[in-house]
């Protein structure tokens, strides 16, 4: 017992000597609440600059909307005109991409990439860091002027698209700037720059981030969040008829 | 030059310290939009016209067997000039017009201009929806295969399985009472469904019922149900799912009926007739998988086909395709072949594809692998192709077609009996306007 003791008040002061341990299943939460908008909807105007070397950049303009308490979510493409109307429909764990051209919806999962970028169908959707991961290892660091933390998280289910995720997460509110995303196999896949954010009824979204392609060397897309909206969605652009409608 | 050079570092380094300073911000308060997007995007209160023109053009080249190196090939060309215009009317947002008219090259006065779509939208609540007119339905999860969709007017190309089916004129109804549930019924009416030299009737009209729900662990799995009064009453499910933890997404479909529409060469040569089973379930399936693999930007399907009405026999489609040709020689109302009798016939059929895009990081650069088999003959047909597009809108190909099996196997039969075929396409724009 007295060694039980004498190792809890080392432990003490080993940690005030050395910083505190840090709250992640806290922080992990703060992060997702930040993110989600679970009591009010959410719709904005995205577009998605893709580059790669010797290629023109291709520009795709979408509105997103959002009804994260409901796991739901429509994005609608209106730009350019060869992919207009083409649309997601995200229904719980199910989503769907529509084709205006067949016709037809065909079940997409969130791994996939998105319209053929840099970006996962799974950017869009809400966060559930804490649902999803833990963290195994930290560290202090500095990014721009910002002190972050340095947190690798491994999935804790394999339903996620990333299984293991490396994050710069702002000590003083949370905010994510920066991810790396790894495979099994702990290769580097992409990484995520958010350089800036917007606050939006208490909630941050990023103005814009980058994601870079670390298999393809020179390939990376960038988002740009406009015309964010927290206006009452009705409940019908959340369903397939919605998608048709608006995309024939 | 020591100087300069660390000179230059030292103000690289230091560019890069305030770039990155710089590139992270601070929160900053977003304007809100008062307007709501969705509402927007519903209300066009306007007509738009607009089209798409395809093209392609693929000289073939055959050889009747392998020994190709020995042999002088035949040659075709065929050429696609397809342009769709439609008219996309929206006086409000409960309420629509669309009309898709069709047309082929070469013209001429029966077939190169179709209304292929031509139906009105209206809207009760935003819950309950119809459509009426002649418009595209297919149910069904399959991929290369069709045995859920009642619906179409056309047979599903396995070589091109997303193209766009002609479908009936129907009145449709939706309702979605929640989310994870849309309940959909269908009175239709195909040409097939109305006997020749008559005028269509209440009576020919077919009727489909389908409920499609939500899994909960992802995906959808539907039940439906058909029936005309001449055909065999039929009962659909199908699911579509993904497999936790892996790119791989599974799909069926399961028709179960009370007798069945094909016609049936019972009998031995030169006694050979057809018979029709009316009085006995029947059931037909369908099983198959898409992998995608992002980083090697491959995607795979593969599917299996089993029909119980399908025949075990390796050499029934010698005795079908042998009674339809002299069936042909008959007057038409004595006829009891139809060309629906001669699509697959067998019992056990596999179907694969594998695509890679953008290979050796060239962008439209592609390779594809095609291959249909029949297990009872057995007979196959395998389509290797390469192709490139040096913009959207051009794209070459070219290709190989070889089948497998006897000279009156399946698939040799569906080339001509070409063993090989050697085929380039240029296929010069999908041009939306």
């Amino acid at each position: 017992m007295k060694k039980m003791i004498t190792f809890s008040l080392m432990w003490l002061l080993v940690s005030a000597l050395f910083g505190q341990v840090p709250n992640w299943d806290k922080i992990l939460a703060d992060i997702d609440s930040q993110a989600n908008f679970d009591n009010i909807d959410f719709s904005a105007r995205y577009t998605v600059v893709s580059s790669r070397p010797g290629q023109d950049n291709s520009v795709i303009v979408a509105r997103i909307f959002r009804r994260d308490r409901e796991e739901k979510m429509t994005i609608l493409i209106s730009d350019p005109p060869a992919q207009r109307g083409q649309g997601y429909l995200q229904i719980g764990d199910s989503l769907w991409f529509y084709d205006p051209e067949s016709r037809e919806f065909a079940f997409s999962s969130f791994k996939e990439s998105f319209q053929n970028t840099d970006a996962q169908n799974s950017d869009f959707t809400r966060s559930s860091l804490r649902e999803d991961y833990r963290v195994t290892e930290h560290e202090d660091g500095k990014l721009g002027r910002f002190d972050v933390w340095i947190a690798t998280l491994d999935a804790v289910n394999n339903a996620v698209p990333v299984p293991r995720r490396k994050m710069w997460i702002r000590k003083d509110n949370n905010l994510i700037l920066k991810v790396e995303d790894y495979s099994v196999s702990r290769r580097l896949l992409r990484t995520m720059l958010f350089p800036s954010y917007q606050s939006v009824q208490g909630r941050f979204i990023p103005t814009r981030f980058v994601i870079e392609d670390a298999l393809r060397q020179g390939e990376k897309t960038q988002i740009t969040i406009e015309e964010p909206s927290i206006a009452p969605i009705p409940d019908s652009v959340f369903r397939r008829e919605y998608l048709e409608r608006v995309s024939r | 030059m020591r100087f300069r050079l660390f000179f230059l570092f030292v103000a690289s380094v230091l560019v890069a310290q305030v770039n990155e300073e710089d590139f992270f911000e601070d929160v900053k308060e977003a304007p809100l939009q008062a307007a709501d997007h969705q509402e927007s995007l519903l209300e066009q209160k306007s007509w738009r016209l607009g089209g798409v023109l395809k093209t392609r053009i693929e000289p073939v080249f055959f050889w009747k067997d392998l020994d190709w190196l020995s042999s002088r090939p035949d040659d075709a060309i065929s050429l696609q000039f397809q342009t769709d215009f439609y008219l996309d009317a929206r006086p409000d947002r409960n309420n629509g017009v669309y009309a898709k008219v069709r047309t082929a090259y070469p013209y001429n006065l029966e077939n190169s201009v179709k209304i292929f779509e031509l139906f009105t939208d209206f809207r009760l609540t935003e819950e309950l929806g119809f459509r009426f007119g002649k418009q595209v339905a297919t149910w069904g999860y399959s991929r290369f295969y069709q045995i859920a969709d009642v619906f179409s007017l056309e047979p599903k190309d396995p070589a091109n399985p997303t193209a766009e089916l002609e479908g009936p004129f129907a009145f449709k109804t939706v309702w979605t009472p929640v989310d994870a549930l849309q309940t959909e019924g269908l009175l239709f009416l195909k040409p097939a469904f109305v006997p020749p030299n008559q005028l269509p009737r209440a009576e020919h009209l077919g009727y489909a019922l389908r409920l499609r729900a939500l899994l909960p662990w992802g995906g959808e799995t539907l039940l439906g149900g058909f029936y005309q009064k001449d055909l065999s009453p039929r009962l659909t499910v199908g699911a579509i799912s993904a497999l936790p933890g892996l790119n791989v997404q599974v799909f069926s479909d399961g028709v179960f009926s009370w007798g069945s529409d094909r016609r049936f060469v019972v009998g031995q040569w030169p006694l050979l007739s057809t018979e029709k089973r009316t009085q006995e379930w029947f059931a037909s399936a369908t099983a198959g998988l898409m992998y995608q693999h992002r980083d090697w930007k491959m995607t795979l399907y593969a599917e299996y086909l089993f029909q119980s009405w399908g025949s075990d026999r390796s050499d029934y489609l010698g005795d079908l395709v042998l009674l339809y040709g002299m069936e042909q020689m008959l007057p038409a109302n004595q006829r009891t072949l139809t060309p629906d009798d001669l699509r697959l016939p067998y019992r056990h059929y596999a179907s694969g594809f594998v695509q890679w895009t953008d290979l050796f990081e060239i962008k439209r650069l592609g390779f594809s692998v095609l291959g249909l088999m029949n297990f009872i003959e057995p007979s196959a047909t395998v389509e290797p192709a390469l192709s490139w597009g040096p913009t959207d809108q051009i794209l070459f190909q070219g290709g190989v077609r070889l089948a497998w099996g006897k000279d009156d196997s399946e698939f040799v039969l569906r080339q001509n009996k070409n063993r090989l075929s050697v085929y380039l396409q240029a296929r010069l724009g999908v041009q939306l306007f």
